[in-house]
């Protein structure tokens, strides 16, 4: 991991930021630094914290202990300063669902005493038309489908030019072409100059976008970086076909490598995978050395570790949820 | 997990209001029973304070309150709520019809209706007109003099009663009610005139009393077998107009009787007051009467007042009452001429006592007054903080505001 | 900039709704169904039923009277209890709480336009009552000067002006209650929950307030002077009852709004 970025080029910047409710320590120590310009990622499983930390930084809950910096101001004393500055999308959306998509925007904007009443109607149909909801404005939210209420959850964010997104879960109940869209928006909107925060559980959402990442497990941050670094960080994996395991096996541990064999269906050739430690020789010594014992190496790649790996790696493995 | 500094400075202003609104009704009381500092007076600079008070002209509201120590009655229709329409509060005129048969019974079932707190707004322009508004809930009970002419408006019912009054100068009409409240300064006459060298008096910590300076003078009976603890006077200091009356019944913390001004204002009201049309729409007998004025009166006083205080009297009590009224009325010494009463004892001990043939036969075994009286020896018991009566076994009915014991030995002594 | 823009936008929303005009209408139909009884049968004897019901044939104004006084113990309270209580769990229910105040709103400022929004119902279900009263009276019966308690006649304009009165009496007397329902609403995001527990305190309160043991409490319950707006028809016009009426529901205001803050202000909003 690479040093920090200064404090006043973070969007957002936590220190020992913690809160629990009764016993349950929900987010312990937390340092996030979210620098500005970046897409950042804010990964972790159900339940590891990530929307009460997004609650304490917009303000809705009280941390326990630590600070909150919001695009350079204190929270929560500066809420009213900071908020009109910054969208959100909180834990799924949430309207009045006998008003139309484009009321509850009306709605929202005018409780927002710095927004301007006399472009109200005009940026409220800007912001549903940039999510595709321009024809269902007028419609009544109970008559909106899942994926229409998340769209309309974010239009509400893009009603005001704001300096920081914070989407939580942004394309939870989006088909396939809403969650290209969405992640369309984000890079439209990034380029743009807008920090965009998105928490998700699911990897390939942050893959895909995000310039920055951070980790939650347990209410710990587990990591934080690029995701170059976070990538880089991971080591990388080798896989070797042979139909001479046990030799090849030998030579890999002569090297110090720990080699595992994958089952390959049909063939009599084997494939054995090795992670390949910071000390581990490089990987054309590698093939030198198992040729040179005679192992017929019918293939042989070598693999950055898949993010997936990294996060499981991070999180810990399973479909329990972290008490 | 300790609470945040700033989470409990948003609680501040929660723990301020109710210290605010305390403080706030603290000093309230406070002031209006302040002490205040007047010249000071012996108690008979006080009684020619009101004996020589020039306010004849004044309005003011009245509050007077009764706590006899009598039970409730069982009452469904005074529910203070509301009575539905068809709810069970209008058949209320039912439930007590089987007991009260007696006047007896009755005057203690009016008494307890008149329990509690009964406010009237009173105008008084000189000794010739006067009006009494008794308020009670969604009802009002008018008394009007003005001259001659004295009016009755009872807006329950919506009728009026119109009586010319003989040219004789009499007292104000509505006094002279007993059922109604007295102004406080006819009740401080009635007092004063008792008073003898039987009661210790004197002149207490000046106060505050609607909200004006008063003197308050303080009435002790020298005696130990009255049920009359103290009677205070409250005498307005710039006036010399008595505002309050306190009466302390023996044994008992509330003021048995108080009656007072809760405002009061020394000046003229306006005219058009004392002037009264009976509203379109509304029953209006009139009665023109010399001498029998007290033959109708008392039939709308009390009949009226219970009715505005959500009691229905029964219809067997209104005729009982005109039928026999001298003989029901409480006795006393002053009551019409060839009472056969017998007075016993003088000022605050006085008893009365009343011999078997002028009480109503079926009064012993009546079921309301077997409810409320107490078996004692030699009879039974009806007692209120201010009053004992006990029905004698030979049928007697001593009555005094004296102990029990003293009515007893009255008894005895026939 | 448009600090005025949420309060309008909430009042709009209040009359939006198909509650809201639901509730109004059914506390319209109450004086209307009076005045229709009373036109149907020959009308109650004097002395029975609810006070002023035997004057309803001979004046038709006085249905808006009878009207407040049938609705005031429960009706009124049940409509301001379902108002009141929805004004902070209501939103918490749905979850537009958080985008309320992230929008931002700033929580006192929510809470203020919440009650003012509450009160302004107090008021329109008290004009409501009095209005459909104030018409089915003019359409069914006569109308004209009317006999107030003190016996004093005064003309059709003048007692509308005093119905007026009685209405704005009753919707002051409400205010405690709202108050007292929009703390409840702060305390839970069920907004049934809190509706629910503000029209059990109001019923309680009256209980409260006729039980004679209970003599020394019955100057502090907010149902203490509900009742109190028969010194209105009198005259002179007795105000002393309007103004500790006034004080008392200021009380709450003050005791009920302070704690709705303190519980409103420090809550962490999870819904």
């Amino acid at each position: 991991m690479t040093a920090l970025p200064e404090p006043g080029d973070l969007a957002i910047h936590t220190t020992g930021l913690g809160k629990s409710f009764g016993k349950r320590r929900a987010v312990n120590d937390l340092d996030l630094a979210v620098p500005r310009g970046s897409i950042f990622g804010f990964l972790g499983p159900n339940g590891a914290g990530k929307t009460t930390t997004i609650r304490m930084l917009l303000g809705l809950a009280t941390p326990d202990s630590g600070s909150i910096s919001l695009l350079s101001e204190p929270m929560p004393a500066a809420a009213s300063r900071v908020l009109p500055r910054v969208g959100s999308l909180i834990e799924g959306p949430a309207f009045y669902p006998f008003l139309s998509g484009r009321s509850n925007l009306i709605r929202l904007d005018s409780a927002n005493h710095e927004s301007d009443a006399s472009t109200r109607g005009r940026r409220v149909d800007a912001a549903l038309d940039k999510v595709g909801l321009g024809k269902a404005a007028r419609l009544a939210v109970h008559a909106y489908s899942l994926g229409m209420k998340q769209r309309l959850g974010i239009a509400n964010a893009l009603v005001n030019v704001r300096e920081l997104l914070v989407l939580d879960e942004p394309t939870n109940g989006l088909d396939p072409q809403g969650t290209r869209e969405v992640r369309h928006l984000i890079r439209v909107l990034a380029t743009e100059g807008t920090t965009v925060v998105v928490s998700s559980h699911l990897l390939s959402e942050i893959e895909q976008t995000c310039s920055h990442v951070a980790v939650m497990s347990v209410g710990n941050l587990v990591a934080q970086g690029t995701l170059e670094e976070f990538r880089a960080d991971g080591r990388r994996v080798v896989s070797l076909r042979t139909p001479d395991t046990g030799v090849a096996l030998a030579v890999l541990a002569r090297l110090g490598l720990e080699a595992r064999q994958d089952p390959v269906p049909g063939g009599q050739d084997g494939v054995l995978d090795a992670a390949l430690g910071p000390e581990a020789p490089e990987p054309e010594r590698l093939v030198e050395e198992l040729v040179a014992a005679g192992v017929r190496v019918r293939g042989f790649t070598v693999q950055a570790a898949s993010l997936e790996e990294r996060f499981v790696a991070l999180t810990g493995e399973g479909f329990d949820l972290v008490q | 997990m300790a609470v945040k500094p700033a989470v409990l400075k948003k609680w501040i202003p929660a723990v301020l209001a109710p210290a605010v609104i305390a403080a706030f009704a603290v000093g309230a009381s406070f002031s209006a029973n302040a002490q205040v500092e007047l010249e000071p007076k012996t108690p008979q600079q006080v009684l020619q304070m009101i004996a020589g008070s020039s306010v004849v002209d004044f309005s003011g509201t009245a509050r007077a309150t009764l706590d006899l120590g009598i039970p409730q009655l069982p009452d469904p229709g005074s529910s203070g709520m509301m009575q539905q329409p068809g709810s069970p509060g209008s058949e209320g005129d039912t439930d007590t019809d089987g007991a009260p048969e007696t006047a007896g019974a009755n005057l203690l079932g009016m008494l307890s209706a008149l329990s509690g707190t009964h406010e009237a707004r009173v105008y008084v322009d000189g000794p010739e007109k006067a009006r009494i508004q008794v308020m009670d809930g969604m009802d009002e009970q008018n008394f009007i003099r003005n001259g001659s002419s004295l009016w009755h408006y009872d807006s329950a019912e919506n009728t009026a009663v119109h009586l010319v009054l003989p040219k004789v100068p009499r007292h104000a009409g509505p006094p002279r009610h007993t059922m109604q409240p007295p102004t406080p300064g006819v009740v401080a006459d009635r007092l004063i005139e008792a008073m003898g060298p039987n009661t210790e008096m004197s002149v207490q910590d000046d106060t505050r009393v609607a909200g004006r300076d008063a003197y308050i003078l303080e009435l002790v009976p020298r005696s130990d077998g009255s049920l009359i603890a103290k009677v205070s006077i409250g005498v307005d200091a710039a006036t010399g107009a008595p505002l309050e009356v306190v009466v302390d019944a023996v044994g008992q913390e509330d003021p048995a009787i108080a009656v007072g001004f809760t405002t009061f204002t020394p000046e003229t009201p306006a005219a058009d007051l004392f002037e009264f049309t009976p509203p379109p729409g509304a029953e209006v007998t009139e009665h023109k009467i010399a001498k029998k004025f007290l033959d109708h009166k008392p039939d709308h006083g009390p009949r009226a007042k219970a009715k505005a205080n959500g009691h229905k009297i029964p219809k067997p009590f209104l005729e009982h009452k005109t039928g026999a009224k001298d003989k029901n009325a409480k006795p006393g010494p002053k009551n019409p001429a060839g009472h056969p009463a017998t007075i016993n004892g003088t000022g605050w001990d006085t008893v009365v006592v009343v011999p078997a043939k002028e009480v109503p036969k079926d009064l012993a075994n009546n079921e309301l007054l077997n409810q409320l009286a107490t078996p004692v020896e030699g009879g039974k018991l009806l007692h209120t903080s201010l009053l004992n009566i006990l029905v004698t076994d030979d049928g007697r009915m001593v009555i005094g505001a004296v102990t029990v014991d003293r009515l007893q030995a009255a008894a005895n002594n026939q | 900039m448009s600090s005025s823009g949420l309060l309008a936008n909430e009042v709009a929303l209040l009359f939006r709704r198909r509650r809201t005009w639901a509730m109004l209408l059914a506390l319209g139909a109450v004086p209307v169904l009076i005045a229709v009884a009373v036109r149907l049968t020959s009308g109650p004897p004097t002395g029975r039923g609810p006070a002023f019901l035997d004057r309803v044939a001979g004046n038709g104004l006085f249905v808006a009277i009878t009207g407040l006084l049938v609705c005031i113990p429960l009706f009124l309270p049940l409509t301001i209890a379902v108002v009141s209580g929805d004004t902070i769990a209501g939103e918490a229910g749905t979850g537009t709480l958080r985008y309320l105040l992230t929008a931002p709103v700033s929580r006192p400022r929510l809470l203020l336009v919440k009650f003012a929004v509450a009160a302004l119902f107090a008021l329109a279900a008290a004009a409501m009552v009095a209005l459909c009263g104030l018409g089915i009276g003019a359409l069914l019966f006569p109308t004209g000067p009317v006999t107030l308690l003190s016996g004093t006649t005064i003309s059709a304009p003048a007692a509308v002006l005093r119905v007026g009165l009685v209405a704005l009496y009753v919707a002051v007397s409400l205010l405690g209650l709202t108050m007292l329902g929009l703390f409840i609403s702060t305390l839970t995001d069920v907004p049934v929950g809190a509706m629910a527990a503000t029209a059990v305190l109001a019923v309680t309160a009256q209980i409260l307030g006729q039980l004679p043991q209970l003599d020394w409490l019955h100057p502090w319950l907010f149902t203490q002077h509900w009742l109190g707006f028969a010194d209105l028809l009198r005259d002179p016009i007795r105000w002393s009852e309007f103004g500790q009426n006034a004080l008392l529901q200021g009380g709450y205001l003050l005791v009920f709004g302070a704690l709705a803050y303190g519980r409103f202000a420090s809550k962490d909003v999870l819904s």
